[in-house]
Protein backbone atom coordinates (compact mmCIF):
# COMPACT_ATOMS: atom_id res chain seq x y z
CA UNK A 1 0.00 0.00 0.00
CA UNK A 2 0.94 3.72 -0.49
CA UNK A 3 2.93 4.55 2.59
CA UNK A 4 3.30 8.23 3.85
CA UNK A 5 6.68 8.61 1.50
CA UNK A 6 6.83 11.57 -1.10
CA UNK A 7 4.28 10.20 -3.91
CA UNK A 8 1.98 13.49 -4.32
CA UNK A 9 1.03 11.70 -7.78
CA UNK A 10 0.11 8.27 -5.65
CA UNK A 11 -1.60 10.23 -3.25
CA UNK A 12 -3.55 12.08 -5.25
CA UNK A 13 -5.05 8.70 -6.94
CA UNK A 14 -5.65 7.23 -3.84
CA UNK A 15 -7.94 10.38 -2.79
CA UNK A 16 -9.58 10.05 -6.32
CA UNK A 17 -10.07 6.30 -5.49
CA UNK A 18 -11.29 7.57 -2.08
CA UNK A 19 -13.54 9.86 -3.27
CA UNK A 20 -14.92 7.73 -6.14
CA UNK A 21 -15.19 4.83 -4.18
CA UNK A 22 -17.89 6.91 -1.78
CA UNK A 23 -15.66 7.21 1.57
CA UNK A 24 -13.52 5.68 3.98
CA UNK A 25 -15.67 2.53 5.35
CA UNK A 26 -15.29 1.18 1.76
CA UNK A 27 -11.71 0.28 2.57
CA UNK A 28 -11.67 -1.10 5.87
CA UNK A 29 -13.04 -4.55 6.23
CA UNK A 30 -13.39 -4.27 9.85
CA UNK A 31 -14.17 -1.70 12.80
CA UNK A 32 -11.58 -2.85 14.85
CA UNK A 33 -10.15 0.44 16.79
CA UNK A 34 -6.85 -0.23 18.57
CA UNK A 35 -6.08 2.53 21.31
CA UNK A 36 -4.81 5.07 19.96
CA UNK A 37 -3.58 8.85 21.33
CA UNK A 38 -6.48 11.41 19.72
CA UNK A 39 -4.47 12.89 16.38
CA UNK A 40 -4.78 16.69 15.54
CA UNK A 41 -8.46 17.07 14.22
CA UNK A 42 -8.29 19.75 12.12
CA UNK A 43 -10.83 20.75 9.69
CA UNK A 44 -10.07 20.01 5.84
CA UNK A 45 -11.43 23.56 5.38
CA UNK A 46 -13.99 23.41 2.23
CA UNK A 47 -12.67 24.91 -0.62
CA UNK A 48 -16.07 26.58 -1.39
CA UNK A 49 -18.88 27.61 0.45
CA UNK A 50 -21.94 24.60 1.22
CA UNK A 51 -24.55 26.85 0.08
CA UNK A 52 -22.63 28.49 -2.70
CA UNK A 53 -21.29 24.64 -4.12
CA UNK A 54 -25.05 23.74 -3.40
CA UNK A 55 -26.32 27.15 -5.60
CA UNK A 56 -26.70 26.29 -9.47
CA UNK A 57 -26.63 29.87 -10.35
CA UNK A 58 -23.10 30.18 -10.60
CA UNK A 59 -19.81 28.38 -10.33
CA UNK A 60 -16.64 29.89 -8.72
CA UNK A 61 -14.41 27.58 -8.46
CA UNK A 62 -10.94 28.60 -9.85
CA UNK A 63 -10.21 27.61 -13.14
CA UNK A 64 -7.37 24.92 -13.61
CA UNK A 65 -4.71 25.74 -15.51
CA UNK A 66 -4.04 22.96 -18.28
CA UNK A 67 -3.03 24.47 -21.56
CA UNK A 68 -0.99 21.28 -22.37
CA UNK A 69 -4.91 19.33 -21.90
CA UNK A 70 -3.83 17.47 -25.43
CA UNK A 71 -0.48 16.44 -24.65
CA UNK A 72 -0.92 15.51 -21.15
CA UNK A 73 -3.79 13.52 -22.29
CA UNK A 74 -1.90 11.69 -24.81
CA UNK A 75 0.95 10.80 -21.95
CA UNK A 76 -1.93 9.54 -19.55
CA UNK A 77 -2.92 7.09 -22.36
CA UNK A 78 0.50 6.33 -22.64
CA UNK A 79 0.84 5.68 -18.90
CA UNK A 80 -2.33 3.61 -18.93
CA UNK A 81 -0.32 1.34 -21.20
CA UNK A 82 2.35 1.07 -19.13
CA UNK A 83 0.63 0.59 -16.30
CA UNK A 84 -1.52 -2.22 -18.04
CA UNK A 85 1.21 -4.08 -19.73
CA UNK A 86 3.78 -3.53 -17.75
CA UNK A 87 3.25 -2.22 -13.76
CA UNK A 88 0.41 -4.65 -13.33
CA UNK A 89 1.40 -7.59 -14.01
CA UNK A 90 4.71 -6.64 -11.86
CA UNK A 91 2.74 -5.39 -8.49
CA UNK A 92 1.06 -8.91 -9.23
CA UNK A 93 3.78 -10.70 -8.86
CA UNK A 94 5.68 -8.44 -6.03
CA UNK A 95 2.35 -9.12 -3.91
CA UNK A 96 2.18 -12.86 -4.71
CA UNK A 97 6.19 -13.17 -3.59
CA UNK A 98 5.92 -10.50 -0.82
CA UNK A 99 3.49 -10.60 1.77
CA UNK A 100 1.50 -7.65 2.58
CA UNK A 101 2.78 -7.17 6.14
CA UNK A 102 6.51 -7.25 4.81
CA UNK A 103 5.74 -4.77 2.32
CA UNK A 104 4.17 -2.17 4.76
CA UNK A 105 7.08 -2.40 6.95
CA UNK A 106 9.91 -2.42 3.74
CA UNK A 107 7.25 0.64 3.41
CA UNK A 108 7.95 2.23 6.77
CA UNK A 109 11.89 2.19 6.87
CA UNK A 110 12.08 3.86 3.22
CA UNK A 111 9.46 6.60 4.77
CA UNK A 112 12.09 6.83 7.74
CA UNK A 113 15.17 7.16 5.22
CA UNK A 114 13.51 9.65 3.80
CA UNK A 115 13.07 12.03 6.46
CA UNK A 116 15.91 14.35 5.35
CA UNK A 117 13.08 15.70 2.59
CA UNK A 118 10.58 16.56 5.32
CA UNK A 119 13.22 18.13 7.39
CA UNK A 120 14.37 20.57 4.83
CA UNK A 121 10.96 21.28 3.54
CA UNK A 122 9.74 22.20 6.75
CA UNK A 123 12.75 24.23 7.53
CA UNK A 124 12.34 25.89 4.16
CA UNK A 125 8.75 27.13 5.42
CA UNK A 126 10.51 27.82 8.58
CA UNK A 127 8.08 25.51 10.75
CA UNK A 128 10.27 24.79 13.00
CA UNK A 129 8.09 23.27 14.81
CA UNK A 130 7.46 20.41 12.35
CA UNK A 131 11.00 19.91 11.83
CA UNK A 132 11.20 19.21 14.99
CA UNK A 133 8.76 16.46 15.36
CA UNK A 134 10.18 14.84 12.16
CA UNK A 135 13.72 14.34 13.45
CA UNK A 136 12.03 12.88 16.80
CA UNK A 137 10.18 10.75 14.87
CA UNK A 138 13.19 9.38 12.52
CA UNK A 139 15.24 9.43 16.14
CA UNK A 140 12.27 7.01 17.60
CA UNK A 141 11.68 5.16 14.83
CA UNK A 142 15.27 4.51 14.00
CA UNK A 143 16.35 3.04 17.41
CA UNK A 144 12.90 1.80 19.03
CA UNK A 145 11.30 1.02 15.99
CA UNK A 146 14.42 -1.30 14.33
CA UNK A 147 15.43 1.17 11.46
CA UNK A 148 11.97 2.13 10.91
CA UNK A 149 10.52 -1.29 10.38
CA UNK A 150 8.04 0.02 13.11
CA UNK A 151 6.70 2.82 13.91
CA UNK A 152 6.46 3.89 18.04
CA UNK A 153 6.35 7.09 16.99
CA UNK A 154 2.42 6.71 16.12
CA UNK A 155 2.00 5.92 19.79
CA UNK A 156 2.88 9.58 20.74
CA UNK A 157 0.01 12.05 20.03
CA UNK A 158 2.64 14.93 19.06
CA UNK A 159 3.97 12.69 16.26
CA UNK A 160 0.93 10.74 15.43
CA UNK A 161 -0.12 12.99 12.50
CA UNK A 162 2.68 14.82 11.26
CA UNK A 163 1.98 16.24 8.02
CA UNK A 164 3.61 15.40 5.04
CA UNK A 165 6.18 18.34 3.17
CA UNK A 166 7.73 18.49 0.57
CA UNK A 167 9.78 21.15 -1.64
CA UNK A 168 6.78 22.15 -3.78
CA UNK A 169 4.80 22.35 -0.96
CA UNK A 170 7.41 24.76 0.29
CA UNK A 171 7.17 26.22 -3.02
CA UNK A 172 3.54 26.91 -2.44
CA UNK A 173 3.75 28.49 0.93
CA UNK A 174 6.26 31.52 -0.22
CA UNK A 175 3.55 31.97 -3.04
CA UNK A 176 4.47 30.08 -5.88
CA UNK A 177 0.99 29.69 -7.62
CA UNK A 178 0.70 25.92 -8.95
CA UNK A 179 1.21 26.62 -12.61
CA UNK A 180 -0.30 24.39 -15.20
CA UNK A 181 -1.04 20.85 -14.97
CA UNK A 182 1.60 18.47 -16.42
CA UNK A 183 1.21 14.53 -16.48
CA UNK A 184 4.89 12.74 -16.58
CA UNK A 185 5.70 9.63 -18.74
CA UNK A 186 5.61 6.93 -15.96
CA UNK A 187 5.36 8.84 -12.89
CA UNK A 188 1.96 10.65 -13.99
CA UNK A 189 0.23 14.42 -12.27
CA UNK A 190 2.22 17.16 -11.62
CA UNK A 191 2.45 21.08 -12.03
CA UNK A 192 4.96 23.44 -13.29
CA UNK A 193 5.76 24.13 -9.92
CA UNK A 194 6.13 20.79 -8.52
CA UNK A 195 8.18 19.80 -11.42
CA UNK A 196 11.51 21.16 -9.61
CA UNK A 197 9.81 20.29 -6.45
CA UNK A 198 10.09 16.83 -7.29
CA UNK A 199 13.68 17.53 -8.47
CA UNK A 200 14.71 18.73 -5.04
CA UNK A 201 12.90 16.35 -3.40
CA UNK A 202 15.14 13.43 -5.41
CA UNK A 203 18.22 15.33 -4.57
CA UNK A 204 17.53 15.30 -0.56
CA UNK A 205 16.50 11.75 -0.81
CA UNK A 206 19.57 9.76 1.19
CA UNK A 207 18.61 6.58 -1.26
CA UNK A 208 20.92 9.25 -4.21
CA UNK A 209 23.53 9.48 -1.90
CA UNK A 210 24.50 6.39 -0.43
CA UNK A 211 27.14 3.77 -1.78
CA UNK A 212 27.84 3.49 -5.47
CA UNK A 213 25.99 3.99 -8.58
CA UNK A 214 24.80 -0.10 -8.09
CA UNK A 215 23.64 0.34 -4.75
CA UNK A 216 21.49 3.65 -5.15
CA UNK A 217 20.10 1.90 -8.21
CA UNK A 218 19.05 -1.08 -6.65
CA UNK A 219 17.25 1.01 -4.00
CA UNK A 220 15.63 2.80 -5.87
CA UNK A 221 14.78 -0.13 -8.03
CA UNK A 222 13.17 -1.60 -4.71
CA UNK A 223 11.45 1.46 -3.65
CA UNK A 224 9.47 1.60 -6.57
CA UNK A 225 8.99 -2.34 -6.96
CA UNK A 226 7.87 -2.48 -3.36
CA UNK A 227 5.45 0.88 -3.68
CA UNK A 228 3.61 0.16 -6.93
CA UNK A 229 1.20 -2.12 -5.89
CA UNK A 230 -0.32 0.50 -3.88
CA UNK A 231 0.43 2.71 -7.20
CA UNK A 232 -1.62 0.36 -9.38
CA UNK A 233 -4.22 -0.57 -7.12
CA UNK A 234 -5.23 2.94 -6.17
CA UNK A 235 -4.86 3.77 -9.55
CA UNK A 236 -6.93 0.53 -11.11
CA UNK A 237 -9.58 1.48 -8.24
CA UNK A 238 -9.87 5.17 -9.28
CA UNK A 239 -10.63 4.41 -12.57
CA UNK A 240 -14.47 2.16 -12.06
CA UNK A 241 -16.59 5.56 -11.18
CA UNK A 242 -15.04 7.90 -13.09
CA UNK A 243 -16.39 9.35 -16.12
CA UNK A 244 -13.68 10.90 -17.33
CA UNK A 245 -10.63 9.51 -15.60
CA UNK A 246 -8.14 12.02 -16.75
CA UNK A 247 -9.90 15.06 -15.14
CA UNK A 248 -10.50 12.93 -12.33
CA UNK A 249 -7.27 12.48 -11.36
CA UNK A 250 -6.17 16.02 -12.64
CA UNK A 251 -9.11 17.86 -10.39
CA UNK A 252 -7.73 15.09 -7.25
CA UNK A 253 -4.21 16.16 -7.52
CA UNK A 254 -4.60 19.47 -7.92
CA UNK A 255 -6.79 19.68 -5.28
CA UNK A 256 -4.56 17.65 -2.86
CA UNK A 257 -1.48 19.60 -3.58
CA UNK A 258 -3.67 22.90 -2.80
CA UNK A 259 -4.78 21.39 0.55
CA UNK A 260 -0.95 19.95 1.69
CA UNK A 261 0.21 23.48 1.23
CA UNK A 262 -2.61 24.90 2.99
CA UNK A 263 -2.21 22.73 6.05
CA UNK B 1 -54.12 1.87 47.29
CA UNK B 2 -51.30 0.55 46.28
CA UNK B 3 -48.23 -0.27 48.91
CA UNK B 4 -44.81 1.79 48.63
CA UNK B 5 -42.95 -0.43 46.87
CA UNK B 6 -45.45 -0.81 44.59
CA UNK B 7 -45.65 2.75 43.93
CA UNK B 8 -42.27 3.17 43.74
CA UNK B 9 -41.68 0.19 41.03
CA UNK B 10 -45.09 2.09 39.15
CA UNK B 11 -42.68 5.54 38.94
CA UNK B 12 -39.45 3.80 38.15
CA UNK B 13 -41.35 2.29 35.00
CA UNK B 14 -42.99 5.35 33.54
CA UNK B 15 -39.97 7.49 34.57
CA UNK B 16 -37.85 4.78 32.39
CA UNK B 17 -40.46 4.43 29.49
CA UNK B 18 -40.90 8.31 29.62
CA UNK B 19 -37.06 8.46 29.17
CA UNK B 20 -36.75 5.87 26.67
CA UNK B 21 -39.50 7.91 24.42
CA UNK B 22 -37.48 10.57 25.14
CA UNK B 23 -34.31 9.29 23.64
CA UNK B 24 -35.83 7.63 20.88
CA UNK B 25 -37.34 11.24 19.76
CA UNK B 26 -33.86 12.99 19.73
CA UNK B 27 -32.28 13.00 17.39
CA UNK B 28 -29.40 11.76 16.31
CA UNK B 29 -26.02 13.98 15.90
CA UNK B 30 -24.02 14.85 12.65
CA UNK B 31 -21.10 12.74 14.08
CA UNK B 32 -23.06 10.28 15.91
CA UNK B 33 -25.38 9.13 12.32
CA UNK B 34 -22.03 8.80 10.88
CA UNK B 35 -20.43 6.97 13.54
CA UNK B 36 -23.15 4.48 13.68
CA UNK B 37 -23.95 4.04 10.25
CA UNK B 38 -20.06 3.50 9.73
CA UNK B 39 -20.09 0.78 11.88
CA UNK B 40 -23.03 -0.22 10.18
CA UNK B 41 -21.53 -0.53 7.04
CA UNK B 42 -18.72 -2.59 8.36
CA UNK B 43 -20.66 -5.15 10.19
CA UNK B 44 -22.64 -5.62 6.69
CA UNK B 45 -19.24 -6.00 5.08
CA UNK B 46 -17.83 -8.12 7.73
CA UNK B 47 -20.74 -10.35 7.75
CA UNK B 48 -20.69 -10.57 3.67
CA UNK B 49 -17.31 -11.50 2.97
CA UNK B 50 -16.22 -13.12 0.08
CA UNK B 51 -19.58 -11.78 -1.49
CA UNK B 52 -18.88 -10.16 -4.76
CA UNK B 53 -19.19 -6.53 -5.47
CA UNK B 54 -22.89 -7.00 -7.05
CA UNK B 55 -24.30 -8.51 -3.72
CA UNK B 56 -22.43 -6.38 -1.22
CA UNK B 57 -24.01 -3.07 -3.43
CA UNK B 58 -27.28 -5.00 -3.24
CA UNK B 59 -26.76 -5.56 0.94
CA UNK B 60 -25.18 -2.06 1.36
CA UNK B 61 -27.54 0.06 -0.82
CA UNK B 62 -30.55 0.50 2.32
CA UNK B 63 -28.24 2.07 4.66
CA UNK B 64 -26.21 4.08 1.86
CA UNK B 65 -29.54 5.47 0.65
CA UNK B 66 -29.78 6.43 4.34
CA UNK B 67 -26.77 7.69 5.12
CA UNK B 68 -26.10 9.84 1.74
CA UNK B 69 -28.90 12.22 0.63
CA UNK B 70 -27.90 11.15 -3.47
CA UNK B 71 -30.04 14.01 -4.82
CA UNK B 72 -28.56 16.98 -3.23
CA UNK B 73 -25.19 15.05 -3.81
CA UNK B 74 -26.59 14.81 -7.23
CA UNK B 75 -27.28 18.44 -8.05
CA UNK B 76 -23.97 19.52 -6.52
CA UNK B 77 -22.28 17.74 -9.00
CA UNK B 78 -23.93 18.98 -11.78
CA UNK B 79 -23.81 22.44 -10.51
CA UNK B 80 -24.84 25.24 -13.21
CA UNK B 81 -26.24 22.61 -15.54
CA UNK B 82 -28.81 21.14 -13.01
CA UNK B 83 -31.20 23.83 -13.89
CA UNK B 84 -30.95 22.48 -18.02
CA UNK B 85 -31.82 19.57 -17.11
CA UNK B 86 -35.38 18.50 -17.55
CA UNK B 87 -37.35 17.14 -14.45
CA UNK B 88 -37.23 13.60 -16.68
CA UNK B 89 -33.62 13.86 -16.97
CA UNK B 90 -32.68 15.36 -13.30
CA UNK B 91 -34.49 12.28 -11.52
CA UNK B 92 -32.47 9.87 -13.90
CA UNK B 93 -29.25 11.96 -13.17
CA UNK B 94 -29.96 10.88 -9.60
CA UNK B 95 -30.94 7.34 -9.96
CA UNK B 96 -27.35 6.94 -12.13
CA UNK B 97 -25.18 9.03 -10.21
CA UNK B 98 -26.14 6.80 -6.60
CA UNK B 99 -26.26 3.74 -8.81
CA UNK B 100 -22.73 4.69 -9.76
CA UNK B 101 -21.47 5.73 -6.61
CA UNK B 102 -23.09 2.54 -5.17
CA UNK B 103 -21.52 0.11 -7.43
CA UNK B 104 -17.97 1.59 -7.04
CA UNK B 105 -18.63 1.50 -2.79
CA UNK B 106 -18.97 -2.36 -3.54
CA UNK B 107 -16.61 -2.80 -5.73
CA UNK B 108 -13.86 -1.47 -4.00
CA UNK B 109 -14.22 -2.80 -0.27
CA UNK B 110 -11.00 -3.90 0.83
CA UNK B 111 -11.04 -6.54 3.60
CA UNK B 112 -7.89 -6.84 4.00
CA UNK B 113 -7.46 -3.30 5.65
CA UNK B 114 -9.01 -2.31 9.56
CA UNK B 115 -10.51 1.19 9.39
CA UNK B 116 -9.39 3.29 12.30
CA UNK B 117 -11.24 6.26 12.34
CA UNK B 118 -12.17 9.39 15.11
CA UNK B 119 -14.60 11.81 14.65
CA UNK B 120 -14.59 15.27 15.93
CA UNK B 121 -17.64 17.58 16.99
CA UNK B 122 -20.06 18.89 14.48
CA UNK B 123 -19.28 22.24 12.91
CA UNK B 124 -22.53 24.32 12.85
CA UNK B 125 -22.04 26.32 9.04
CA UNK B 126 -25.21 27.72 9.07
CA UNK B 127 -28.24 26.73 6.51
CA UNK B 128 -28.94 23.22 8.09
CA UNK B 129 -26.04 22.00 7.19
CA UNK B 130 -22.62 21.10 9.79
CA UNK B 131 -18.88 19.58 8.93
CA UNK B 132 -17.99 16.66 10.92
CA UNK B 133 -13.88 16.33 10.38
CA UNK B 134 -12.48 12.65 10.84
CA UNK B 135 -9.31 11.22 10.99
CA UNK B 136 -8.49 7.73 9.90
CA UNK B 137 -6.10 5.66 9.60
CA UNK B 138 -5.60 3.01 6.89
CA UNK B 139 -2.88 1.16 5.56
CA UNK B 140 -0.50 2.84 7.47
CA UNK B 141 -1.60 6.06 6.14
CA UNK B 142 -3.04 9.17 8.03
CA UNK B 143 -6.09 10.45 6.07
CA UNK B 144 -8.49 13.67 7.09
CA UNK B 145 -12.06 13.67 5.74
CA UNK B 146 -14.55 16.04 6.35
CA UNK B 147 -18.02 14.75 6.11
CA UNK B 148 -20.76 17.80 5.02
CA UNK B 149 -23.87 16.80 5.96
CA UNK B 150 -27.39 18.76 5.97
CA UNK B 151 -30.26 18.16 8.39
CA UNK B 152 -33.11 16.10 6.21
CA UNK B 153 -36.07 16.26 7.86
CA UNK B 154 -35.14 14.85 11.47
CA UNK B 155 -31.96 13.08 10.46
CA UNK B 156 -28.45 14.21 8.86
CA UNK B 157 -27.06 13.00 5.84
CA UNK B 158 -24.03 13.10 3.74
CA UNK B 159 -24.18 15.19 0.89
CA UNK B 160 -20.48 15.73 0.02
CA UNK B 161 -17.20 13.91 1.49
CA UNK B 162 -13.64 15.84 1.22
CA UNK B 163 -10.99 13.76 1.30
CA UNK B 164 -7.23 15.45 1.91
CA UNK B 165 -9.17 18.56 0.29
CA UNK B 166 -10.63 16.43 -2.52
CA UNK B 167 -14.44 17.48 -2.84
CA UNK B 168 -16.57 14.39 -3.85
CA UNK B 169 -18.86 16.67 -5.66
CA UNK B 170 -16.31 19.30 -6.56
CA UNK B 171 -14.33 16.12 -8.75
CA UNK B 172 -17.66 14.88 -10.41
CA UNK B 173 -18.40 18.40 -11.31
CA UNK B 174 -15.69 18.69 -13.37
CA UNK B 175 -16.13 15.75 -15.11
CA UNK B 176 -20.08 16.67 -15.73
CA UNK B 177 -18.93 20.13 -17.16
CA UNK B 178 -16.89 18.73 -19.76
CA UNK B 179 -19.35 16.64 -20.60
CA UNK B 180 -22.13 18.81 -20.41
CA UNK B 181 -20.31 21.60 -22.46
CA UNK B 182 -19.71 19.19 -25.13
CA UNK B 183 -23.47 17.01 -25.60
CA UNK B 184 -25.90 19.00 -22.99
CA UNK B 185 -27.92 17.10 -20.51
CA UNK B 186 -28.38 13.75 -22.69
CA UNK B 187 -24.53 13.02 -23.76
CA UNK B 188 -24.28 13.66 -19.30
CA UNK B 189 -27.16 10.87 -19.03
CA UNK B 190 -25.23 8.33 -21.09
CA UNK B 191 -22.13 8.89 -20.26
CA UNK B 192 -23.55 7.54 -16.93
CA UNK B 193 -25.49 4.75 -18.29
CA UNK B 194 -21.80 3.78 -20.44
CA UNK B 195 -20.33 4.02 -17.17
CA UNK B 196 -22.56 1.25 -15.12
CA UNK B 197 -22.58 -1.20 -18.63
Amino acid sequence: MLTRSRLPGAQATLCATLLLGITLPALAGSGVRPPRPAPELTSPRPTTDPDDEFSTASDNRPKTSDPLEVLNRGIFAFNHQVYRFLLRPLARATEAVIPKPVLTRIGYVFDNFETPVRVVSSLLQANFSRAGKETGKLLINSTVGLGGLMRPSDHFACLADVPDEDVGQAFGKWGIPQGPYVVLPILGPSSLRDLPGKAADSALNPTIWVGSNAVRYSLTGTRNVLLNPGRIKAYDLARDGALDQYLAIRESYLSYRAEAVRR
Amino acid sequence: MFSPTVRASLSSVVILCASAAWVQAKPESAETVLDHSLHELMQIAESNKGATPAQLAKKARPLLERLFNFESLTKRAVGPGWRELSAEQQQQAVTLFSEILIRSYAARFDWHNKLDIQFAPPVDVGGGHSEVAAVSRYAGNVIHVLYRMESSGSAWRVYDVVVEGVSMASNYRTQFDAIRQRGGGEALLKSMKENLN
